[in-house]
């Protein structure tokens, strides 16, 4: 059900990933996913396969587990992986149906894509999600953006709306859950009918799940006030990020083997598959 | 004159509805074949004795929560078959929609469900998705709202203007609206002061008796369960304990104790009391019964 949505979630663990600052690891991913599109053939996109593999390994969580969160990705890389298996064209076709031809440039770009969209999700969700827990992330967020703090803008603001959010996802999700069997309860049908009726359905859902966060959200703010929270000026945190030479230097090994696409994709084979 | 003697037929029919809800080895593990499994009921096999009041009662996750949308087909059990009146549950997806409507379930905090524009609406709910005609619909409404104390004057309000105790009975009355023939209640009573308490368990024990409902009353505390229910099952880390009448129940305060209960207050003093060398009857578990007794007690002068 709802529950099993693994994308986005943090799996606790004291793996050197899971220890790597925070920020470095948003810095890294944002490395990993400009390097990704770096990888144009079949070496380079061999080495992001087993450097997506390493990766997991290297977090200590379970390949199931990390497979499983790419439950939602499947529809869209073979959705792409089809239109390009079909539409790509090249010189000589490997087959022809009625007035389909696949060429051996599209069963390439077909599986090419399919590897650039997994390791994209796994790369990313490995750095940054299943690794750093939420309030991590938004800690470092803020730390990384608090330059922008000269231009006015309220970077602590946002990082705790956003922290707020990921908290109440959870919650959100379960109070939905409590929600629906309710109404079930009450013989709603979501099962049977025609979409509009179902769409229908949704309402007893929607509307007990609105009041509900509004009320959460105004108790949230009072709780708030109470302990005297008035934004980010003067704030001291429970956590003061610290970067380690061992951060640097992890930061900077991880950093060379991403790198390594790049140099993959210079080397000088020819398998035929090129993006 | 055929209509008549119809109507009275369907009268009988409804009195006479007491549904027999059987468990047959029944099992249930929430999120099965992963790291994540967790054994909430072990082989559960009864059943409730059809017209009574049966307290289900435990420690904290013991399973009386998945227990209850075991009955009414929101979960599926992992092993076992539901039974109702004989017939299982999960046949298909229609059997189990019905039998939503035949095993009314009250959620805990069942305040969550309220969305309607008006409280009638919202009472109506449930007796409009089982299909009922206009009139059926009014006339279930308005002895839901009877039974469960919603004044008619707040009829026609917004449920979100209510007090927390109207909300409550307001939820209540949407489930008993559609008319099932056995009812579950789960913690109907919880976060109520101790006066709402009183009136919401005391008005469902009314309705019970009058329609001689099959009702489930899962809960907590030992004290309500010891005043309203007849029997009671005891669940112990997802296994049934025990499963008897409340008097025999009671009379072994050590088993109930290996499932973390302990007997109501007021059987605890009787107890000692009669440790002490008072005669008194060991089978007292209400407050109003002490109170009787120990007036008699007083009385005779001792």
């Amino acid at each position: 059900m709802l529950k099993d949505i693994t994308l986005g979630q943090y799996f606790p663990g004291n793996s050197l990933l899971h220890r790597l600052d925070p920020r470095m690891k948003i810095l890294l991913m944002l490395a990993f996913v400009i390097l990704v599109f770096f990888a144009v053939d079949l070496p380079s996109f061999l080495y992001l396969s087993v450097l997506v593999v390493g990766l997991t390994f290297l977090s200590h969580i379970s390949l199931k587990v990390i497979l499983q969160g790419l439950k939602p990705v499947v529809f869209i890389s073979v959705f792409t992986a089809v239109i390009n298996l079909f539409w790509t064209t090249g010189e000589v076709p490997l087959f022809t149906l009625g007035f389909i031809s696949v060429y051996p440039e599209g069963v390439w770009r077909a599986l090419f894509m399919i590897i650039r969209i997994l390791s994209l999700v796994m790369g990313t969700s490995i750095l940054l999600t299943y690794t750093t827990s939420p309030m991590d992330l938004t800690d470092a967020l803020e730390s990384l953006l608090s330059p922008l703090k000269k231009l006015r803008v309220p970077v602590h603001e946002f990082a705790m709306m956003m922290s707020l959010a990921l908290r109440f996802v959870p919650t959100l999700i379960e109070e939905t859950e409590k929600i629906i069997n309710a109404q079930k309860a009450r013989g709603v049908d979501f099962e049977t009918g025609s979409l509009l009726r179902r769409a229908k359905a949704l309402v007893p859902i929607l509307i007990p799940l609105f009041v509900s966060a509004f009320s959460r959200a105004t108790d949230l703010a009072v709780a708030m006030e109470c302990r005297c929270y008035t934004g980010g000026e003067g704030r001291t945190r429970l956590k003061v990020m610290r970067l380690s030479l061992t951060d640097v230097v992890a930061t900077l090994l991880l950093l060379a083997l991403f790198s390594g696409i790049v140099f993959c994709s210079y080397l000088p084979f020819d398998f035929g598959g090129r993006l | 004159m055929k209509r008549k003697l119809q109507t009275l037929f369907l009268a009988y029919l409804e009195k006479s509805s007491m549904a027999e809800i059987r468990l047959e080895h029944v099992s249930y593990r929430y999120s099965p074949d992963t790291p994540f499994e967790k054994v909430a009921l072990q082989d559960i096999d009864l059943s409730f004795t059809p017209g009574k009041i049966t307290g289900v009662i435990g420690h904290t996750g013991s399973g009386k929560s998945t227990l209850a949308q075991l009955l009414n087909g929101i979960l599926r059990p992992t092993e076992g078959r539901v039974l109702l009146d004989g017939e299982e549950l999960f046949v298909n997806a229609k059997s189990r929609h019905a039998a939503r409507f035949r095993v009314g379930l009250v959620f805990q905090y069942p305040e969550y469900q309220l969305f309607e524009e008006t409280v009638f609406q919202d009472i109506a709910f449930g007796p409009k998705n089982r299909g009922k005609s206009n009139e059926e619909i009014q006339r279930l409404v308005e002895e839901a709202a009877h039974f469960t104390g919603v004044e008619p004057d707040l009829m026609d309000k917004s449920p979100f203007e209510l007090s927390g105790g109207q909300k409550r009975r307001v939820a209540i009355a949407g489930v008993l609206a559609m008319d099932p023939e056995v009812l579950v209640l789960d913690e109907p009573a919880a976060g109520l002061d101790p006066s709402g308490r009183e009136e919401i368990l005391g008005r469902l024990v009314t309705y019970q008796r009058e329609r001689g409902k099959t009702v489930l009353l899962i809960s907590h505390s030992m004290e309500d369960v010891a005043r309203f229910a007849d029997e009671l099952l005891v669940l112990k880390e997802g296994t049934a304990f025990l499963h008897d009448t409340v008097e025999k129940v009671f009379s072994d305060p050590e088993k109930l104790t290996e499932a973390h209960l302990a007997l109501p207050q007021i059987t605890r003093l009787i107890l000692d009391l009669k440790a002490r060398g008072i005669p008194v009857p060991a089978s007292v578990h209400t407050v109003s019964d002490a109170l009787f007794l120990l007036k008699k007690l007083l009385k005779e002068g001792t």
